[in-house]
Order: structure tokens, then sequence, then C-alpha cells
């Protein structure tokens, strides 16, 4: 059976970009097919693209938040990207504040961030060659934004 | 007289008038509805008809075609006529005649596609009274909310919404004949938290909306009715 929502590899990140309609089955499948994908392609990241989504509510904000640390306990950094104004709005009134779960505005903004985070990482583990290879003057004025946050 | 090859959208209205009434009545009943609706004679030509329109016509042509049948035609391919749903959005919010809207909105919840079908016409029915964008939202996840719960815990129930009057806003009432609720007060309070989560589902459905009400009792079913204003 295909996938109902594609998971994308994509610069040794996975990238889930939802664009119908969630119903309660189709996350739960989401769950089992990301678990999978994380073992078998070993990604630096994980980006949950949302902006195709028609609404956020609680079970899907938990069932996002659970994938997020399942990812996490995996060793993979999961960034929620694309959620919209009404979207925040109505998960903020309901108190759903998805904890625990980091977010940008859009996917271009998660997958740099998820870049730096790696470039970060390779320096502290002391990679040299990864930490060359990326990191470039701009990179490097980046990189000390981050550590100064 | 030479316009443009393809008929304006404006044309077509008097194009499917003309078939009931003669060419003249046809253009003064165009006349007389965009008059009332206040809209210029130029803007019609260019966007042609609106719901607003629409609903002013559909007064004079009942006036000047006497055959049921032919009436009911000639509405019907005039609203065949109408802009796609999308851009009628901007039109909810000056007012929609009254008739247009009052008919509420039953939604069996049987499945999970149930959940999906209620929220998606409910932010739809909430376009057309005419909230904005964000309460959209907030309708839209509270009837999912309500959804997912008769799904889950009542397995069958039903999901109906309307709108409200005099004041202008949406209610919905999710309605099962499920197990009912053992103590509101201890699900709404805030310390609450069921095994599956769900229960949040319902406080945040009373943080969303302006008026909140649950009647339920153990084996009884539960009725929750919902309301937000615009």
């Amino acid at each position: 059976m295909p996938r109902a929502i594609p998971i994308i590899r994509l610069h040794g990140n996975l990238l889930v970009s939802i664009q119908i309609a969630l119903s309660d089955h189709v996350i739960l499948d989401l769950k089992d097919d990301i678990g999978r994908e994380i073992r078998m392609y070993e990604p630096n990241g994980l980006v949950i693209e949302v902006s195709g989504v028609d609404l956020f509510d609680s079970f899907i904000a938990r069932s996002i938040q659970e994938l997020s640390k399942m990812a996490r306990l995996m060793g993979v950094r999961t960034i929620l990207a694309g959620l919209n104004a009404g979207m925040a709005i109505t998960l903020v009134e309901m108190g759903m504040l998805l904890e625990g779960v980091d977010t940008s505005l859009n996917l271009e903004a998660a997958l740099e961030r998820l870049r730096l985070h790696k470039l970060q990482e390779a320096r502290i583990g002391g990679d040299r060659e990864v930490a060359d290879s990326g990191a470039l003057a701009d990179d490097e004025f980046l990189l000390a934004e981050a550590d100064r946050r | 007289m030479s316009r443009s090859a393809t008929p304006s959208r404006a044309d077509e209205v008097r194009a499917v008038l003309t078939n009931y009434v003669s060419g003249m009545t046809a253009q003064s009943i165009v006349r007389a509805a965009i008059h009332q609706v206040g809209v210029a004679e130029s803007t019609f030509e260019r966007v042609g008809l609106d719901i607003e329109i629409l609903n002013e016509m559909r007064r004079s042509i009942a006036l000047y075609v006497a055959d049921e049948a032919k009436k009911a035609a000639c509405f019907e391919r005039l609203t065949g006529l109408l802009p796609p749903r999308s851009s009628l959005r901007h039109l909810a919010g000056r007012h929609m005649a009254g008739h247009e809207l009052s008919k509420a909105i039953d939604v069996v919840i049987q499945d999970e596609n149930g959940i999906v079908d209620a929220r998606t016409r409910a932010r739809s029915f909430a376009a057309d009274v005419g909230f904005r964008s964000t309460d959209q939202y907030k309708l839209a996840t509270a009837v999912s909310e309500l959804a997912r719960n008769i799904f889950r815990y009542a397995e069958k129930g039903k999901i109906s919404f309307g709108a409200t009057a005099p004041r202008k806003g949406m209610f919905i009432i999710a309605k099962d004949e499920g197990p009912g609720i053992l103590d509101v007060s201890k699900v709404l309070s805030e310390t609450y938290r069921s095994t599956t989560g769900l229960g949040r589902g319902l406080q945040g459905c009373k943080k969303l909306m302006d008026e909140f009400n649950v009647e339920t009792a153990p084996g009884r079913g539960t009725t929750v009715t919902l309301r937000k204003f615009l």
C-alpha cells in the first residue's frame, strides 16, 4: 500500500510534508513509517512541514509531540515547520503549546537550523572534516550567534 | 458594436434570463438587482453575479416568471454562474441573505472520515457566516474535538451546526447516546488528563468558544452545545 504521506530524504534529513487533512489512522501510520525510516536512513534531523494541514486539534498536536519525542529518543532532532497563524492562535488558546517540539516558520528556516545544528555538533565533536566542509564565513557568524543563544 | 469575442460574466447572466423573459425585462431585472445591492454597473459587467445580487434577482424573477418549474430552472442556471466559493469569501462579511444560512448542517459521526468531514464543512460554514480566518480555525478545531470524542467514546453520534440569530454567530451541537460523562467538572478541570489525553479536547473547546454547555449523565449520552459570535 502506498503511503498517505511521503517521507522524503533530503540532504541527510528526513522531510515529511503533510498536504492532506489528517485523519487519525493516517497520523498513526505516519508514526510507524517515520520510526522505520529513521532506523533505515539514520538522518541528521527530521522536518515535519504542516502548511498544508487543514487544522491542528488536540489529537494531532499530541501525536506530533509524541513523534518528536520518539525521534529524540532515537537521536534525531525534529523541527515542526509551517504552522500558520490560525492554527498557532488556536493551539495557544487551547493551552497546547507543543512543549518540547522545535518550530520554524517555514521549511527553508527548518533546514537551515538543522544544517547549523549539524555543524555545531561536528565542532563540539571535533569532526574537522564536516565542520570545515560546511563552515564558510557566514556560517562562522551564524554559529557564533547560535553559541551566544 | 464590437465587444470582446468571449461573452462577459454579465452577458452570461443576461443570456440565461432572456430564455425566460424578454430582453428588456432581463435588463431591468439586472439593473434593479445591482442597484439594490449597491454594486456599480461597470463592476457587475466585469465581475458578474455574486450571492447578494442573485438573491435580489430571485425576487424579481418570481414576479416575471409565473411557472414554478421555469422559475426554479432559471434560478438554478443563474446559481451555476456564481463564482467559485473561494472568491465569494469576501462577500460573506458584508451580509448573507438570512435564508441562505438558516439551514443547519448535520454530520453523522460513525467513522474517522466523519471527523474530517465535519470539521471541513464547519470551517466553510464559518467562512460563510463571516468569521475571520483565525476564528474559522477555532470553530473547525472545536468541531474536530467533539467529533473525535463521539467517535472514541460513543462510537456514533451527530454534529449539527448553524447560524445564530439575532446575534450573528455560529452554534455547534454534538449529540450522542454513548456512555455519558461521570463527572463533568472533573473532566473540565485544568488538572484532568484522561488516559488517552482526549479530555483536553473538551477543555480546549470551552476555551475557544463564547458559550459552552454540557448535558450528560452516565448511561444517558452526552450533548455538548457551543456558541461563538462574530
